[in-house]
Parts: structure tokens; C-alpha cells; sequence
């Protein structure tokens, strides 16, 4: 048992946020692309765990970069098939009408929606499902039935692909985009050329929020694409890819979390009224210090689901990753929170930044399913099989 | 290369397994007929003295006091393996506590090698149980105002005052008493920690009944009890540092103690939620999964701690936040509780002991540390925040 952190990552840790102070990595160019690949970030035999240090660090920075949808949501799939991961990249899987969240994905790639049961409460992984021997099947979520649209996006037989996707982050940066779609034996993860495609930004809803993480729905109309995983290990890989960029996003809530902490920190030690420091009054260093065990406990929870993800079996990851991802979204929102109310007047102003962190707080906060329904399904995990907890 | 590895080792996952097997032989079913544990920790004294002597002849006492003072001399990632397994198993405590976590180890810092000797073997084979005399009517959270005074008649201490909220004080023959031995001084100057043997003459102890019905805790009279003046802990005047030592192993891995008993609170959470039919209840179980996130944070942590503790032997500043969002985790957790059986079924043992519970975790957040105190520790000592008023 030893929850600490080698030498190689502490440094790993220590240079992104040398790096990242500097503002050099703001810009969102294509230097800021080869400084990444310079540094390292890209390199395949990064685990997880350094991995979630590098998403943390960003999260701190409040960095454009298109990393995390490179190496969390489109790398698993682009690894699969045995292809270097270089340029930004993304991956496109909600569709309105088709399957709307990785885990609809995943169900639907393990062979539609009536291979495992439960609704949109029980938004097992099928991949966990599957392993725990039908564990989820026995919940009241069982008794909705199974209601799940399949996807309407398509692969043809001259492998070309036709459908709608919306949501996908990063769609604009990206050079190579994974495409989940349905082919003649199932679901199948298929890469096409970012050159193809031509992404209508959106800037509505919670994920508009952030200008920094864009997303963008886009129109494939037999577009060119080379297959990349079959059918028979696309809910494997879908599977990863959730653990993997959920525990990711978890990581990078705590850097956001311990930025707004840190920042509001500083401000309630200098800002004086009253003749003395704002934060020697209780009212003001009480909230913080509350913010302090909240993103101490998630930090705990992100590194352990990112040591989970290559270190247990499906479902023990995914148990860690949902726990963690809830915590980390619910401190990140909380700790922006409470800096834009110790800065007072001066927090709610444009110029202040605390707002772009917690523009970010809330893209983390609502991909791919509230807090509120990563507890559902943990209350799933928890509640509907036979027995012990754990 | 050492690599992050969140597993037992080999030695610990064998610690482990022997553990369990032997806790499997060794821990008497306490349950009621209706599955329900029995009320309170220290039901049945004899069975706690009984199985005390079971846990000191199989090597489980004083895990990580070191050899040459009667312990195992392991480190700290075996308590935490001990104080989860036994929790899970749901088995009695050690009768000496406070004895094992607090005093002997504030005996192995700061004490004399006669103390170390007649001492630390009759607290591990809990032939002396301990308790502390710390807090007083006047002196709770700030306990640097302390009254009760111990004054000097030649090779003796006599004690007069009155200590509060003594844990166990009512099991215990010994107190570990912080006493002003120079009334001349203030505040943190001219305290002692002394050695008081709670049979002599002049002590007086009254249970306190909680609002649970209850007694847990005590009050101690000390009137005119003489104490060699041997029995100072340290040096005379140096109370307040040996006290300190002392609270900080009340803050150490406790909190794997705290964090197991909130595990198995969580366990007999589901059990309630499935028993009463509630566990369907889109409501009840947001709150489920937002209880388990408590805990899991809380489990965590504690081994993010321990491994800075095993890395520098200074715990992590995290450790100061765990007792803070336990006590708040255990609060919300029990009254979920109370909630579920509001609904249908037979009541029967369960309520009574999520009642119980319900109440006794009230005093949580003012144990070992009210959440207030603990927050002013976070916000100047970790957060570096300017003292508050």
C-alpha cells in the first residue's frame, strides 16, 4: 500500500506547472501543440496516473490546449489500432435522436441496449455490466425497460460514414477525429480526417460556457474513413476511453478547484477592511477551509481512479472513476464558488479571472451527465447486485 | 522502482489474511435475532476485558509501538490494516483505548524509563485502562486555561479540580491529567502532565448521561489527591508540550478508525435502505451514492496521509481535514438512516440502534475537536491565512 507519488512523476508534475506559468501555453497555437509533444505529454507509455497529473496541472493553468480530448477521449481508440498519437485529435460519439453519452455507446456497441438492462439511471458501463454478471440487471431501473435509440450514424460499404454528430469537443482543433458508428456487424470506432469535415461551433447550452473547451456538432455526409477498431472490441474500447477520460476530467476539476482556492486564499491573506486582512474573520476563512478538505478528498479519489484505470478490472475502475468524477465536479463548481464570493464586487468583474475557471468548473460539471446522474449510477453499482457493497 | 501501488504489499496483504482468519475465530456474534448490533461499543464490559486479552496474547496490541516497549515495532500501514479489519469484522476494542493511541505512546515520547517499565506492558495487556483528564468546565476548546492545580508538598503533587468529558473514565484505574503546577504562570506556561492513579484517595468519578441515555464520558473530582512527584510526565512545566504529543496521536491514524466505522455504517446504511424497501427511491439513493463519496474520500485520504506519514513521519497537511468531514459525513449519514425507517415495517432492533446513532453522532463535531477549532487549524496552518479573532 503506498499512495505516493514517484520521483519521475513529482518531477513530471513540477515541470508542466513550470511550463504552464509562464503563459506561453495560453496562446491555443500550434506552438503550444509542439511544446506539449516536446514535453512529453503525448508519449504512449505515460500511464494514467501521470496522465491525470499533466490533466491537473492544466486544469490549474485553465489551458485551450486540445490535450485532454487527444489523449483522453480519441488515444485509447487511435492505440487499438496501432497508430501514433501526434496530432490534436477528438472523438465524435452523441448524436440527437441516437445514443447521447459514452456509456449509451458502450451499451450499444455490447450488442443494444437489451444485452443490459437499466435506463438512464443505471448508466453502467456494459463493459462492467458484462463482468459483474449482470449485477445491474436486478435494480428498479430494470423495470423501465429498455427504451435506448440506436445510433444513426452510419458506416457504408465502401467505408465512408453518414450521420449527425453533435458535441464534440475540440472538433475545430482536431486533425484526426475517432467516429463512433454503427456498421453492418455492429458498432465500430472509425477514423476520419479532420480536413473532411466542416464543424458548426455551438455556444449554447452548459458546454458554451467555456470558450476555451469548444465543441461543435458537425454533418458527415460520406465522409472517407479507415476503420479502426471492429465491432468485436469496440465496447472494450469504448469502456476505456469513459474510465479514461472521466478520470482524466476528474483530475484536471482539482487543478481547477486548487487554483480558485489558491487565488481566493491569497486575496483573503492581503485584502484589508475593517483594518485587518478580510480572511482573519471566520465567516470568510471558514468556507475556505471547508474548500481545502473538499479538494483534498477528490484529489485523493482522482489519482486513486486514475491508478484504477490501468491497475483493476473494469468494474473496480469504473467504481473509482464515477466516485471521483462526482466528487471532483461537485469541489470544482464549489471551490470557484466560494473565491468569486471572497473576492466580493472585484470577483464578479470580467477582468477578474476567476469567471474563466469557473466557466470551466461548469463544461466539468455537466459532460457527458450531471453529478446527479454519476451518483445514479453509482447508486446502481451499489444498490442492485446481490449482497456486499464492496 | 518504486511505483504507486494503491494494493497490499505481499508482508501486508499476509498481515492481512492472518488477521482476518484470526478475527474470524475470535470475534463472538453480537447481533440481536433482527440482525441489529447491540447498543453502544461497551455493552458487556467482560466480553471487552475478554476479548483484550485475546487481541495482547495474539501479538494485536500496540501494532506500531516499538519492540523493546512490548510492540510489533510495524509501521503505521498495519494499524490502518487492523483498525479496518477489525472494524469490518465489527469486533469489540482493545478496553485500553485511549491507553494504546494516546498515553503510551505520550509515555514512549516523553516519559521516564521507570514509567516506560511499569507502565506500557499493563496497557498493552490492558491490566491498567486509561483515560485523559485534559478538558475541564473552563477550559474545553481552549484548553490552555486550565484550573485544576497541582500543588507541591515536598515528594508530592496534591490534586484539587474537576475534569470533564473523559472518555471511558468510568472504565479506567489510570488519567492522564494536565494540571497547573505553577499558579504563578499563564496560559501555556507552568502546566504538568501527571500519572494519576484514579483509586487514591480524594477521587471521585460521575458518569455523564448523553443525550443518547448513555454514559460514555465522565466527570473526575480530584480533591486533594496526593501523587508522587514522580508520576510527571517530562518535566514539571512541561505539560503543555507532552499534552500536545499526546493529541497528536489522538489525530494520527485515528482516522482510520473513524473511517472504518463509517464504512461499516455505510454497509448497515444499504442494508436498512434494502430491509425497508427504500433503496428504489430515486431520492434515497442520490444519497446513498452521496454518503459512499464521503466515504471513499475519506478512505482515500487517509492513505494519502499515511503514505507522507511512512515518507517523512510527519502526517500530510490533508490529515487535519479528515475528522472535520468524517464527523460531517457521519452526521448525514445517520439521519439518512432515521429517515428510511420512517416509512414502512415492522420496527424493530434497527431503529433503536439508528436512533442511537442519530444522536450520538451529534457530538461528533464537537469531540476530539470542535469543527470550528478545526477550521481555524486548516485555514491558519494549512490554508496560512492570517490568525482569527
Amino acid at each position: 500500500m503506498d499512495f505516493a507519488l514517484t520521483g519521475e512523476q513529482e518531477a513530471l508534475r513540477d515541470t508542466a506547472a513550470k511550463y504552464l506559468a509562464d503563459g506561453r501555453a495560453s496562446a491555443g497555437s500550434g506552438q503550444a501543440w509542439a511544446d506539449a509533444v516536446g514535453l512529453g505529454w503525448l508519449d504512449p507509455e505515460l500511464g494514467t496516473v501521470e496522465l491525470a497529473l499533466i490533466a491537473e496541472q492544466l486544469g490549474r493553468a485553465g489551458s485551450p490546449l486540445p490535450w485532454w480530448a487527444t489523449v483522453g477521449l480519441a488515444a485509447p481508440a487511435l492505440g487499438a489500432a496501432g497508430r501514433p498519437v501526434r496530432r490534436p485529435a477528438t472523438l465524435a460519439w452523441a448524436e440527437p435522436g441516437g445514443p447521447d453519452t459514452l456509456a449509451a455507446w458502450i451499451r450499444a456497441a455490447d450488442g443494444g441496449a437489451g444485452s443490459v438492462a437499466g435506463g438512464g439511471e443505471a448508466r453502467t458501463g456494459a463493459g462492467s455490466a458484462a463482468a459483474n454478471g449482470g449485477r445491474t440487471a436486478a435494480g428498479p431501473a430494470a423495470a423501465k425497460g429498455s427504451a435506448h435509440p440506436g445510433p444513426t450514424c452510419v458506416v457504408a460499404a465502401d467505408g465512408t460514414v453518414t450521420g449527425h454528430k453533435i458535441r464534440v469537443p475540440h472538433l475545430v482543433d482536431a486533425s484526426d477525429v475517432v467516429v463512433a458508428a454503427a456498421g453492418a456487424h455492429g458498432v465500430e470506432l472509425r477514423l476520419v480526417d479532420g480536413e473532411h469535415l466542416r464543424p458548426r461551433p455551438v455556444d449554447a447550452g452548459p458546454h458554451g460556457l467555456d470558450a476555451t473547451r469548444p465543441v461543435a456538432s458537425v454533418e458527415l455526409a460520406a465522409v472517407p474513413s479507415v476503420p479502426l477498431v471492429a465491432p468485436d472490441r469496440a465496447a472494450d474500447v469504448l469502456a476505456l476511453t469513459r474510465r479514461r477520460a472521466l478520470a482524466l476530467l476528474a483530475a484536471e476539476g482539482v487543478g481547477v478547484a486548487a487554483q480558485a482556492l489558491a487565488t481566493a486564499t491569497g486575496h483573503a491573506a492581503s485584502r484589508t477592511q475593517f483594518g485587518r486582512p478580510i480572511g482573519a474573520n471566520q465567516a470568510v476563512a471558514h468556507p475556505l477551509a471547508e474548500v481545502y478538505g473538499q479538494v483534498e478528498t477528490a484529489r485523493s479519489l482522482a489519482y486513486r481512479a486514475a491508478w484504477s484505470v490501468d491497475a483493476e478490472s473494469g468494474p473496480a475502475a469504473d467504481l473509482a472513476v464515477v466516485t471521483a468524477t462526482a466528487a471532483a465536479r461537485e469541489a470544482a463548481t464549489a471551490a470557484c464558488e466560494a473565491a468569486i464570493q471572497t473576492y466580493g464586487g472585484s470577483g464578479f468583474t470580467w477582468e477578474q479571472p476567476l469567471h474563466r475557471w469557473y466557466r470551466r468548473a461548469w463544461w466539468l460539471a455537466t459532460f457527458d451527465g450531471t453529478v446527479a446522474d454519476f451518483r445514479a449510477e453509482l447508486a446502481g453499482l451499489l444498490l442492485d447486485g446481490p449482497g456486499d457493497t464492496r | 522502482m518504486r511505483r504507486m501501488d494503491l494494493r497490499d504489499s505481499p508482508e501486508e496483504a499476509e498481515f492481512r489474511a492472518g488477521l482476518r482468519d484470526w478475527l474470524a475465530r475470535s470475534v463472538p456474534a453480537a447481533a440481536g435475532p433482527d440482525g441489529a448490533p447491540p447498543q453502544g461499543r461497551w455493552g458487556d464490559i467482560a466480553a471487552v476485558r475478554a476479548f483484550t486479552s485475546a487481541l495482547h496474547a495474539a501479538g494485536y496490541a500496540g501494532i506500531t509501538w516499538p519492540a523493546e516497549h512490548g510492540g510489533r515495532g510495524l509501521s503505521p500501514v498495519y494499524q490502518a490494516i487492523y483498525l479496518e479489519e477489525t472494524a469490518r469484522a465489527e469486533a469489540a476494542e482493545h478496553i485500553g483505548v485511549i491507553g494504546l493511541g494516546m498515553v503510551g505512546p505520550t509515555i514512549i515520547a516523553c516519559g521516564s524509563p521507570e514509567q516506560r517499565g511499569w507502565y506500557l506492558p499493563r496497557i498493552l495487556s490492558g491490566e491498567i485502562v486509561f483515560c485523559q483528564g485534559f478538558s475541564e468546565p473552563e477550559a474545553g476548546s481552549d484548553l490552555s486555561a486550565v484550573r485544576t492545580v497541582a500543588r507541591r508538598e515536598g515528594d508530592e503533587l496534591v490534586v484539587t479540580g474537576r475534569k470533564v468529558w473523559s472518555s471511558y473514565a468510568h472504565l479506567a484505574d489510570h488519567c492522564l491529567l494536565l494540571a497547573r503546577t505553577d499558579p504563578q504562570e499563564k496560559r501555556h506556561r507552568g502546566l504538568s502532565c501527571l500519572l494519576v492513579d484514579l483509586r487514591s484517595p480524594g477521587v471521585t468519578v460521575r458518569p455523564i448521561r448523553q443525550m443518547t441515555g448513555e454514559a460514555e464520558f465522565a466527570e473526575i473530582e480530584f480533591d486533594e489527591v496526593r501523587v508522587p512527584v514522580d508520576a510527571v510526565v517530562g518535566g514539571i512545566g512541561d505539560g503543555w508540550g507532552v499534552a500536545m504529543t499526546t493529541l497528536a496521536h489522538e489525530r494520527g491514524t485515528f482516522g482510520f478508525t473513524l473511517t472504518a466505522r463509517l464504512e461499516v455504517a455505510f454497509r448497515r446504511l444499504v442494508a436498512t435502505a434494502r430491509a425497508r424497501g427504500r433503496d428504489g427511491d430515486p431520492l434515497v439513493r442520490d444519497e446513498i451514492a452521496a454518503r459512499y463519496v464521503e466515504l471513499e474520500g475519506l478512505r482515500w485520504t487517509n492513505r494519502r496521509a499515511l503514505a507522507e506519514l511512512a515518507r517523512t513521519g510527519v502526517p500530510g497537511p490533508e490529515t487535519s481535514v479528515i475528522k472535520l468531514r468524517w464527523s460531517q459525513a457521519h452526521q448525514r449519514l445517520t439521519t439518512l438512516a432515521v429517515r428510511l425507517l420512517a416509512g414502512g415495517g415492522e420496527p424493530d432492533g434497527w431503529d433503536r440502534y439508528w436512533q442511537h446513532q442519530m444522536l450520538r453522532s451529534r457530538a461528533n463535531t464537537i469531540e476530539g475537536g470542535t469543527s470550528e477549532v478545526l477550521r481555524n487549524v486548516v485555514a491558519e496552518r494549512v490554508l496560512g491565512l492570517p490568525r482569527s479573532y
